[in-house]
């Protein structure tokens, strides 16, 4: 009995350690986000973008197209499921951005940024397993957005946002 | 499931197969699958999302979802006996904190 109370008391000790670092280390978090998140990124943007010029120069055009057929009405002779995602934490001050702009509405420019960065990733990905699999083009490419949560405090601070691509890449005859 | 040998049948998002004709509809097959991650994966996740990007662990976690989602709506393909399945859609639902629920469905047809 007097093992189990000692185990009891010094778990719960460890937990208020825990809490109370938690309390102190979480302001200087918010402003680690508040002065870097959107300069990481920008960053992460760019280059993002470095890697799309790369594929549309190697297929010669843009190879993704949300037509239910190819763009000039090839024959196909060949065709896959390809799909890919990615999932997005958007980052404290971003949240913080959101949350007061309902007050007063407007456009949250940060929020767009990382937005489409994870877009971009999504439809950057189909081009690359089409490029690698030897595929001419994707056809009917459809996008999809959803909100995941993570099961950590009642105070909600982490809800995920994923973005789902998926298409069907094509061989021409 | 993952011991189970991988179903690869025709699968396309599109109407039709291109360059085969259907000369059959079985109807439509779905399959489904619902994860959550363990909780040192969701507080290192909670870290990562303080200045915010890609979480990895999720991505993972969805993709493979993904993939049994769509093992499941070829396997009902295949007990029906189809040989392809088309116009694939997928739908995802946030049913309770820490899981989510993938979907997966389409129409299985036998081509000729």
């Amino acid at each position: 009995m007097e093992l189990f109370w000692q185990i009891f008391l010094s778990l719960s000790l460890l937990l208020a350690a825990f809490g109370i670092a938690w309390l102190l280390f979480s302001p200087f978090a918010f402003i680690y986000s508040a002065l870097f998140s959107r300069r990481k990124h920008s960053k992460m943007l760019d280059e993002l973008r470095g890697r799309i010029g790369l594929t549309v120069e190697k297929f010669g055009r843009d190879p993704l197209t949300n037509k239910k057929s190819p763009a000039f009405g090839e024959e196909i002779s060949e065709a896959m499921y390809i799909q890919s995602n990615y999932v997005l934490g958007p980052g404290w001050f971003n949240q913080f951005i959101a949350g007061y702009h309902s007050l007063i509405g407007g456009k949250i420019n940060s929020f767009d940024d990382i937005l489409t960065l994870a877009r971009q990733n999504c439809l950057q990905s189909l081009r690359e397993q089409a490029s690698e699999g030897g595929y001419d083009e994707v056809i009917n490419v459809r996008l999809q957005t959803s909100r995941i949560s993570a099961l950590t405090g009642g105070k909600s601070q982490n809800k995920f946002i994923e973005i789902f691509a998926y298409g069907t890449a094509v061989k021409y005859s | 499931m993952s011991e189970q040998e991988d179903i690869s049948i025709i699968m396309v998002n599109t109407e039709e197969v291109p360059g085969k004709n259907i000369t059959k509809t079985l109807g439509v097959v779905s399959g489904s699958t619902v994860r959550a991650k363990h909780v040192g994966k969701d507080i290192f996740a909670g870290l990562k999302n303080i200045v915010g990007g890609e979480l990895g662990a999720y991505t993972e976690l969805l993709g493979e979802s993904r993939d049994e989602a769509i093992q499941r709506m070829l396997q009902e393909a295949v007990g029906r006996g189809a040989n392809a399945v088309v116009n694939v859609r997928m739908a995802t639902s946030a049913i309770t904190p820490g899981a989510s629920e993938i979907l997966a469905y389409g129409t299985a047809v036998v081509l000729e």
